[in-house]
Parts: structure tokens; C-alpha cells; sequence
């Protein structure tokens, strides 16, 4: 057949074969250097669709879309005129003619030819391994594949065939489809390539407990297949290993490794393109083949007898490639760092350099905590001076830093083994010991010296740096880094990290805090014709508001305080999307009468509101409008209760377990802890939310150590944690004070809490300013226990002062007619808001969506 | 034009807004700290809930169409907290989206507002 479709016209043919995800990278670095100009583009997919992203394959499993994978923007290779010819197999290359031949028989004249036909999964020569229940695991058709089988009735077990990266991703694949899986490896331990024989055993470990049973150094000699398919004692497959055992199976996956996509030049040898010697394709620096204008790139190029398993590599290939097709002959592939860093199964596993220690003279140093699952080895040189590998298993919070450590062959500190061990001041890689060439992004090989470069010329937030040089955003592991990156150059070119409040006040929180205490300050005005300027906004008010009651206790309605309060704290309520309020009253340590949740249900069912139990231990009541809280609080008041400042940036609840009342394994009373420690700090204000936890012996049922100040009692007292966290960034308290009595803990929580208000930010968290103090927990200890300032005396007194003048909001609003004024959606009309609807649901009201609101309106019209 | 005549001067704290039902719309009417009154929509396009009048007011400065720095005053919403520039109705957050603002006075002590320019408007818009 002749070349008759696509011939060479004045342009010249710039041909690639593959659109996977390295082709893809080649041809958007084309279009950068403009090579769509210079050439017509033509590129070769044997796959049905556009490249999509191999490396988030398994999410497939879960959204079962194949539009999120897409790397393609269709528009970009229409505007740039790339002709992407899809479902085209090339079969032949005649690199003297310069041409390629495709599956049908069309031949393509070629002026520079890219090869980027990746990699196929290698599937051991095993009898029996053609059964349609037997898959590879590398393209979407591949899942379709796996799912079609998966969801027969009959398939109940699955076996993936090979313990490597691939093939435990796969097995966790197939535990999300709901089979019973196993994973075979041959060699006897996994991911043998990254991981050494400890870390290996650590990793078996922990993902047999996830459910996934692992057999090692097993060789499969056969595949059987019943010849009747599944019964129901008997699966499709049984596979016989050599050791004479055998293991049934509905459905293999074979993950045993890949090898570079020859096959064009294997077939064809008489296009005298030189191969490597376990297949692929040599290339050279500038990712040429032998044969003049032939390139490779990504999984299917030989460089240095080494093939690059990974997409960072194979991105740089591209890049190179297309730069040297444009002329530039100056960039030249050198190899790549196969480090890697990943979570197989929830696992975190990385992988630096020499990890199985195998470099002459090199040191290993080891850490293992089994009863974590946590495994970790450095491997430096014979004189302790350089990182040389390392593995990490069940923890990978030091991987970034090793890996710098790595890359740039910096001196390690005097004692490599404090880099591995836990809860030690870790000498952490500051950005500024980095040298510019420095990696921060592997994805797309980012250095420290191209992300200043971009902040100084104007990227100035981590969006600007993304959208500039793409760092972070590929697999995001570097996200870390890549600010602080940002912030350190920021530094450097003299940005003052500002602490501002806002634009009204150029104080922090806490020197605000500090001028309101000295000065003898009331209100926001005076603060803020002598410390402020403008008029004052919705950051400064509020967080002035929160100090003044924090210092002076004065109660949060009095008119002067009352307009800096925002809506929640305005309305002694948490405002909803639709305007309604919740009402939350206190429960202390979430024990309550019977008498008192009857009364809940009666206020609830007269007021027609959602009824939900909160993850606190009490009620919340919601749909309350503006002008029935005064009602529903009248009642609720009258029955006991106090206003529960769900609504406050002050103490929330004391979460609590049963106690030593009730419990057989209590060992104290936590609910009389609990109670008394609500009492006393309900309604001080401070810079965030405050939450504690009781419990009664060390099986922690309160989850105390999530909590801000987690109690737990032992046989000689309660010990004390400060600093947990839910919520976003979850974080364990640490251990404060052990086996104290009730009052000296009380005492600590005091002086904490006042420390805490004293200098924390703005809406910092307990979590988060600990870990900002200076000197860390021991800081605080010495401040608190040790009373290293001289000030634990004030700091009691201040909080005592807060205590004796508690007074419940609700209760004093009640009983203020000027102040009930407010409570009505209108000032001139006792009509209510006719756009708060509910709908109902489960019995109980919710508030109506959009559409359902038209609905009724054009009912209620009718 | 019509004038509504809708509450005393002293029914609107200092530095709060109260919402008022004025010929079937729902209007935020502010008194500053310096006792100057703003009028405009309660409903905040953005969480879709009829809740302006009881965000906070703040002051910041933007540059206005002549490129000269002029200070303003705002209301941010309770809910999601985007602003609302009190004399003119312009979200600071998002310069798509306006707030039909209405002419509010006093007399004596009441507070007055006038639907007529906006009014008309609506109709107009009614109309096309
Ligand atoms: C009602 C409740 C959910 C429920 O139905 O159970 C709830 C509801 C809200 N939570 Fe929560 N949280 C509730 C328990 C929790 C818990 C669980 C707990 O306390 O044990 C957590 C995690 C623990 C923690 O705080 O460390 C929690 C972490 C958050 C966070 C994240 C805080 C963080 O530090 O990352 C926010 C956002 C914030 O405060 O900035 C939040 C904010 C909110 C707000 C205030 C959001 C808002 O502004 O509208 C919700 C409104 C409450 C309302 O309208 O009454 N809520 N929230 C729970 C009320 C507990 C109570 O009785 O007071
Ligand atoms: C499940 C999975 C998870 C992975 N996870 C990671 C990870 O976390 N990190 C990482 O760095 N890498 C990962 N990888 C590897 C990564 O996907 C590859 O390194 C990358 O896809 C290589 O790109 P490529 O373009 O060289 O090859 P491919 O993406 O395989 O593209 C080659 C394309 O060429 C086509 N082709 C082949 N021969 C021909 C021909 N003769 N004619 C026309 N077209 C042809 C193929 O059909 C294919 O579409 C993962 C891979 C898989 C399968
Ligand atoms: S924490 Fe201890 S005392 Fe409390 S309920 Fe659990 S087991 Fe019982
Ligand atoms: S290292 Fe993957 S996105 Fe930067």
C-alpha cells in the first residue's frame, strides 16, 4: 500500500508513537518549544482514548470514570494542530526511508520519529495462564477487564501474582471489589526491589492485618482450570506451586514486573535499531537511538543499561527530547534518583537509594517498633558523613528530608541515627541549607532555585508557585516543601511575614492582648483610637471582643461589646446555611436526668425542631428562628439548664466516660471530674475553641487524648495530656503530668488555659500553639509546674476572677427586655422570614433545598 | 416615591444593622458608629439566605473607578463571610455580584427609607 492519507508536505512529519504519559508530556513540551510550527505532529495511540494517568489507575476502582484520569485538553491539541490518530498500532519502522507502517498497512513518512511506546506487563510463561480469569494490570481496558470478572456472582477470591509496588497496589484493588485476596510472591519477601528483608517482614505484617494473606517464595508451576468453572465448593482456578502445595482462586492478577515495549523493533530487526540486552531501546543522552532522527522515551528507553520504571524520569525524557529536536542540544538526560515514597494498602512505605545497604564499607543504622509496625534504616558511608539509603516502613515523616540529605550530599549530623528516631529534636533540613539545584518536586522536577526564581518574579502565594512551575502538582507529595520554600524565599526577599491582626491594628493577638491587660482597656473604641486606625472590621472585632471578655469577664451583651460580636455570639446561637439558629444547652459531661431530656423533647417537639445527639455528649436542637430563641431558652432555662456555648470560642464540652460508678474497670470517678472541670471554665472566652476529655482508666472510652486537656485516671491519680486535636489536622496530647490529685490539676488546667490565652493567635487551637512555643512541652512544663516566669500566681488569679463571674448569657438575656428586642427577624413587622422552609425527612424537618422551595411556593400559589 | 417610615433611631444599635419588611422586600438598614444609615438587600446571594442584616460592619480601602483610594464601609455576611460595600451594594469578593441599596434618612428620629429608584428599576426590569 502506498502513503497516501499522510504524506510530507512543505512541513516536515514530526511522528510520536504512544499517548501514554510520557508521549503525552512530549508533545505539550513540543507545543512549548514550538515545534508544532516547525513540524506536522502526528501521534500513534494503540489505545482507544487520549493518555490518561497511569499512576492513579486503581482510583478507577473507586469512580469508576475514566474522564478523571485524562491528561488530554482536546482544545490544546486541536489549536496546536496535533493530529492524534487513536486506535493506530505502528508495526513497522524503516529507519532508511524514514517511515513507519501502521497495523492497516498506511505508511507515514517521518523527519524526526519519537518512540514512546512505554512498557507491558510481564505475565510469567506459567501453563494455564490464558484462562479468561487471568489479567494484567496496566490500562483501563485491563480494569474493565477485572471488573466484568469481579462482579460475576461466582467470584469470591482473588490472587495477585507478584509482591512489588504494582502488585500490592493491585491487591489493594482487588479488596476494594470485596474479594478475599492473596497475594504470591516468588522472591521470599516483597517489594524486594525498594525494601530490605526487615522491612519487608514489617510491611507483610501489617498488611495481613488489613485482611490481605501473603504467601512468599512461592513458584507457580501451573494454572487449572475446572474445567465446569466455579461450583459451590470449588473455585474457577486452582494454582499449583512447586513445593507441591496449591492455592484456589477465582481470578488471578499477574503484577510480576514490566518490560520496555519492543515489540515494532523486536518484529522488524532490519530497521537496524539497536536494542538492549534484556530488550528496550538504547538510547543515549540525548535520548537517541542509533538510528538518525529516532528517539525514546519514558518506559520503553534503555539508558545506561537501565530502564526507568517511573513517570518523574520519563517526564524529564520528554522534555529533553522535544529541547533537542528544537536545537537545543545543551540538555541531556543523566539518569534519575528512583527514590520513592507511597501508601500501598494505607501503608506508608519509602525507598532511597542504596536500601538494601549494599554500597563497600556502608553503615546501617536501624530503628523497629513492632507493636507499631514502624521500620526504619539509614545506610551512610564508612565514615558516618553521607546518606547512602534508606528504607522506611509504617512512618515516612522523615522521608523528605532524608531524601535531601541524599540528593545533595550534605554532612549528616554527628548522630545519623537521631534522624530516624522518635521524639527527638530532629535536626530538620531547613530550606536554606538546601543549594538551588536542590530537587523539590520530583514530579516535574522542580529545584529549590526555579521556585524562588518564580517568587521573585511575582508568585507569591502556593497557588501563583503552582500555576508557574507545576510544582506540587502531581502526586503532591512535595506540597510540604514547596511552602516552605515559598515562605523562606519570601523571607529572603525581604517580605515581613506579617503577623498583623488586620488592617486596622498592626499588633499580633498577642501583643493586642498584652495592651489591653496593661492599659486597663474596655472597650473596642478605646483600643482602637490608641493602638488601631480605620474603623474596625469582622477579623478585629470578634478577636477584641474574645480578649476583653477573656481579661475582664465582662458579659458578652453589654452594649458597648454587643456590635463586635458576630452573628453566633450576637444571637447566643450557631447561625445555619438558611438563617435558623441551633440551640445547644449545657449537658455537663453529657450526663443528664430523665426529667431533663423530657423537658429537650417537649421544647423541641412544641418548637418543631431537627433533634440530633452531637459528637459532644448532648443535644443540639436546630431550625430555631431568630424570634423563637427567646421562648425556647425561656423554657429551657427554667428547667436547669445554662447555655451550653456551642457558639463560643470558649469551652465546648467534657467529653466523659462512665467512671468508676458504673464501670468494672474504673479506677476513679471521671463524671465528678468531668462535671466540676465544666463548671468551672464554662463561658471564658478564649483565641479558639476548648474541649476536654475524662476517662476513667487507660481504656480511654473518652477519647481524652484527642481532646485539648485529656484526663485519664491511674491508680495514683490522673495524668494529664495537653494538645490533642480532632477536627482538621488530628494530633495526640502529650503526657503533661502524671498521677496528679484533683486539685493540683485543676491548678495546671488553670494556669494553662490563662497561659494560653495570654499568648496564643487568633483562632490557633491548643494543637497548634503548642507546637508553636518555643522550647516545646518542656517549655511549658517549666512554666506551669516549675512556674519558671514567676507568674503561676497571676495566672490562677485571672482565671479565678473569670470563674466568680460567670454568669449564663441566656439567663441575663431573658430577663433583659432591651436586649429580647433583637430577637425578631423584622424591626418593624412580627412576621417572620418567609424564605426559611423546611421540608421533612426521617420524621423530623430539614431546610428546604432550592428547588424544593419552588415547588412549594407554586403549590402554595395553586 | 414612596417613603416608609420603619422604626426609631433608637431601635438600631450603634454599629448593627436591623432588617426591615418595606413594601414586601426584605431591606439591612445599618447605623454606623458615627450614626450614618445604610439601606440595602437582606438577602445574601451567595449562602441564599436572608441574613445581611446581621453581619458585621468593617471598613477597608479600594481603589474606585478613577483610580483614587477611597475609604469605604462593608457588611460581611454571618455565613460565609463575603462583603458587601454598605453605599453601593458591590461585593468586594466578587465583582459580579451587586446589591440593590435603597435611600434611607432620618426624620427627627425615625428612620425613613425611599423605595423609588430601585423600585423602578425592579419594574423596569419586570417589563424587559
Ligand atoms: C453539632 C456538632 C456536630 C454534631 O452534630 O455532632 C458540631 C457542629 C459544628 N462544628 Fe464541630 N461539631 C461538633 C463536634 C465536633 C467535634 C467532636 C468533639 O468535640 O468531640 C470535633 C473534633 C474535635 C476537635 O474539635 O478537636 C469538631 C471539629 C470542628 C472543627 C475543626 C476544629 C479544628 O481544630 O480543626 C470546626 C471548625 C472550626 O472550629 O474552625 C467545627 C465547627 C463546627 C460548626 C460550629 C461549624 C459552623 O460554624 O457552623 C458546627 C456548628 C454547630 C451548631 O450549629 O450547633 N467543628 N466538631 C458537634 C457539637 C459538639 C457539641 O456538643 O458542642
Ligand atoms: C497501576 C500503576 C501505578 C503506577 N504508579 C506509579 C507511581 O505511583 N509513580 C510513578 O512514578 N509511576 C507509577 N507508575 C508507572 C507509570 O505509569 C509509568 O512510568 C508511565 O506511565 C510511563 O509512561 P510511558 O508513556 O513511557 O508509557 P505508557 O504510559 O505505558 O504509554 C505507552 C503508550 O504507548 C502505546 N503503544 C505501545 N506500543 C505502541 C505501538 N506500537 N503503536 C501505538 N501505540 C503504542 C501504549 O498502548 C501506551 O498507551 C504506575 C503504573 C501503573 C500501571
Ligand atoms: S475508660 Fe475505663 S472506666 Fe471509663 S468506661 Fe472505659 S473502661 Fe470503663
Ligand atoms: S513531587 Fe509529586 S507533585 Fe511534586
Amino acid at each position: 500500500m502506498s502513503n497516501t492519507t499522510v504524506s510530507t508536505k512543505n512541513k516536515g512529519n514530526l511522528v510520536v508513537i504512544g499517548n501514554g504519559m510520557v508521549g503525552h508530556h512530549f508533545v505539550e513540551r513540543a507545543i512549548e518549544q514550538g515545534l508544532h510550527e516547525q513540524f506536522e505532529i502526528h501521534v500513534f495511540a494503540e489505545e482507544d482514548r487520549p493518555a490518561y494517568d497511569r499512576v492513579y489507575l486503581s482510583s478507577y476502582f473507586e469512580h469508576k470514570d475514566a474522564s478523571k484520569l485524562n491528561l488530554v485538553d482536546l482544545t490544546t491539541y486541536e489549536s496546536s494542530q496535533i493530529n492524534l490518530h487513536l486506535n493506530q498500532q505502528i508495526v513497522d519502522i524503516d529507519s532508511a526511508n524514514r517511515s513507519i507502517t501502521t497495523e492497516g498497512g498506511e505508511q507515514i513518512e517521518y523527519s524526526e520519529l519519537v518512540l514512546a511506546t512505554g512498557s507491558y506487563p510481564f505475565v510469567p510463561p506459567i501453563p494455564g495462564r490464558e484462562h479468561p480469569h487471568c489479567h494484567v494490570y496496566r490500562t483501563i481496558a485491563d480494569l474493565d477487564e477485572i471488573l466484568t470478572i469481579a462482579e460475576l456472582p461466582k467470584v469470591k477470591k482473588g490472587v495477585v501474582v507478584g509482591g512489588g509496588l504494582l502488585g500490592l497496589e493491585a491487591a489493594k484493588a482487588l479488596v476494594t471489589l470485596g474479594l478475599d485476596t492473596y497475594v504470591v510472591e516468588f522472591a521470599p519477601q516483597l517489594m524486594g526491589v525498594q525494601l530490605d528483608a526487615a522491612g519487608g517482614e514489617i510491611l507483610k505484617r501489617k498488611i495481613e492485618a488489613l485482611g490481605v494473606k501473603v504467601l512468599t517464595g512461592k513458584n507457580t508451576k501451573e494454572i487449572i482450570s475446572h474445567p465446569n468453572g466455579a461450583s459451590d465448593d470449588e473455585c474457577y482456578l486452582s494454582m499449583q506451586f512447586t513445593d507441591d502445595t496449591s492455592l484456589d482462586t477465582d481470578m488471578i492478577v499477574f503484577s510480576a514486573g514490566i518490560r520496555p515495549q519492543d515489540g515494532i523493533i523486536k518484529n522488524n530487526p532490519e530497521c537496524g535499531i539497536e536494542m538492549g540486552g534484556r530488550g528496550g531501546i538504547l538510547i543515549d543522552e540525548q535520548c537517541r537511538t542509533n538510528a538518525e532522527h529516532v528517539y525514546a522515551i519514558g518506559e520503553c528507553a534503555v539508558w545506561d543499561n537501565k530502564i526507568f520504571g517511573l513517570v518523574a524520569p520519563g517526564y524529564s525524557m520528554a522534555s529533553i527530547c522535544a529541547a533537542q529536536i528544537a536545537g537545543d542540544s545543551e540538555r541531556t538526560f543523566t539518569g534519575a534518583d528512583m527514590s520513592t515514597k507511597l501508601k500501598l494498602m494505607g501503608v506508608d512505605v519509602g525507598s532511597i537509594g542504596d536500601a538494601h545497604g549494599t554500597t563497600e564499607g556502608g553503615l546501617s543504622y536501624l530503628y523497629q517498633n513492632p507493636a507499631e509496625g514502624i521500620y526504619k534504616k539509614l545506610v551512610t558511608t564508612a565514615d558516618n558523613k553521607r546518606l547512602l539509603g534508606a528504607v522506611l516502613v509504617g512512618d515516612t515523616e522523615d522521608y523528605n528530608n532524608l531524601l535531601q540529605l541524599y540528593l545533595n550530599d550534605i554532612d549528616l549530623p554527628a548522630h545519623p541515627e537521631s534522624l530516624i528516631l522518635p521524639n527527638v529534636e530532629k535536626p530538620v533540613m531547613g530550606i536554606d541549607n538546601l543549594p538551588d539545584t536542590a530537587t523539590i518536586c520530583s514530579c516535574y522536577n522542580v529545584t529549590k532555585g526555579a521556585i524562588c526564581a518564580a517568587v521573585e518574579n511575582g508568585a507569591y502565594s502556593i497557588a501563583d508557585v503552582k500555576a508557574v512551575t507545576s510544582a506540587g502538582t502531581g502526586c503532591g507529595g512535595c506540597a510540604p516543601m514547596v511552602k516552605d520554600t515559598l515562605g523562606y524565599q519570601l523571607k529572603t526577599l525581604g517580605f515581613e511575614v506579617n503577623n498583623d491582626l488586620c488592617e486596622h491594628f498592626a499588633y499580633s493577638r498577642q501583643e493586642l492582648y498584652s495592651l489591653i491587660r496593661v492599659h486597663g482597656i474596655r472597650t473596642f473604641d478605646e483600643l482602637l483610637t490608641e493602638h488601631g486606625s480605620g474603623h474596625g472590621c469582622e477579623i478585629c472585632k470578634p478577636t477584641v471582643a474574645s480578649i476583653l471578655a477573656s481579661c475582664w469577664n465582662d458579659y458578652v451583651l453589654k452594649p458597648e461589646l454587643t456590635p463586635l460580636q458576630d452573628s453566633n455570639d450576637y444571637y447566643l446561637g450557631n447561625i445555619q446555611k438558611d438563617g435558623t439558629y441551633s440551640v445547644v444547652p449545657r449537658v455537663p459531661g453529657g450526663e443528664i436526668t430523665a426529667d431533663k431530656l423530657i423537658i429537650l423533647g417537649q421544647v423541641a417537639k412544641e418548637f418543631n425542631l431537627y433533634t440530633k445527639i452531637t459528637g459532644g455528649q448532648r443535644v443540639d436542637l436546630f431550625g430555631a428562628r431568630l424570634d423563637q430563641l427567646p421562648d425556647i431558652w425561656t423554657q429551657l432555662v427554667q428547667a436547669g439548664f445554662e447555655t451550653g456555648h456551642a457558639y463560643g470560642k470558649s469551652l465546648r464540652t467534657v467529653k466523659s466516660c462512665v467512671g468508676n460508678d458504673w464501670c468494672r474497670y474504673g479506677v476513679d470517678d471521671s463524671m465528678g471530674l468531668a462535671i466540676r472541670l465544666e463548671d468551672r471554665y464554662k463561658g471564658v472566652r478564649s483565641p479558639h475553641k476548648i474541649k476536654m476529655g475524662v476517662s476513667g482508666c487507660m481504656r480511654e472510652c473518652a477519647e481524652a487524648q484527642s481532646k485539648d486537656f485529656g484526663m485519664i485516671a491511674t491508680e495514683n491519680g490522673w495524668n494529664l495530656f495537653v494538645g490533642g486535636n480532632g477536627g482538621i489536622t488530628p494530633r495526640h496530647g502529650e503526657l503533661f503530668a502524671t498521677d496528679l490529685d484533683t486539685d493540683t490539676l485543676v491548678k495546671y488546667i488553670d494556669r494553662i488555659i490563662m497561659f494560653y490565652i495570654k499568648t496564643a493567635d487568633k483562632l490557633q487551637r491548643t494543637s497548634k500553639w503548642r507546637e508553636s512555643l518555643d522550647g516545646g512541652l518542656e517549655y511549658l512544663q517549666a512554666v506551669i509546674i516549675e512556674d519558671s516566669l514567676g507568674i503561676a500566681d497571676e495566672l490562677e488569679a485571672q482565671m479565678q476572677m473569670l470563674v466568680d463571674n460567670y454568669v449564663c448569657e441566656w439567663a441575663a438575656t431573658i430577663n433583659d427586655t432591651e436586649k429580647l428586642k433583637r430577637f425578631r427577624h423584622f424591626v418593624n413587622s412580627e412576621q417572620g422570614d418567609e424564605n426559611v422552609i423546611f421540608v421533612t425527612e426521617r420524621d423530623q424537618i430539614r431546610p428546604a433545598t432550592d428547588a424544593e422551595k419552588t415547588t412549594i411556593k407554586l403549590v402554595e400559589l395553586a | 416615591m414612596n417613603q416608609y417610615t420603619i422604626c426609631n433611631l433608637n431601635d438600631i444599635i450603634p454599629e448593627t444593622g436591623v432588617c426591615a419588611l418595606v413594601d414586601g422586600k426584605q431591606i439591612a438598614i445599618f447605623r454606623t458608629k458615627h450614626n450614618h444609615l445604610f439601606a440595602l438587600d437582606n438577602y445574601d446571594p451567595f449562602s441564599q439566605a436572608n441574613v445581611l442584616s446581621r453581619g458585621l460592619i468593617g471598613g477597608t480601602t479600594v481603589t474606585n473607578d478613577a483610580g483614587i483610594d477611597e475609604a469605604i464601609l462593608y457588611v460581611a455576611s454571618p455565613i460565609y463571610k463575603q462583603r458587601f460595600n454598605l453605599a453601593t451594594g458591590q461585593c468586594l469578593d466578587d465583582e459580579s455580584v451587586t446589591l440593590n441599596t435603597y435611600q434611607v434618612a432620618l426624620n427627627e428620629d425615625d428612620v425613613v427609607v425611599q423605595l423609588e429608584a430601585s423600585s423602578a428599576k425592579l419594574l423596569e426590569m419586570d417589563v424587559v
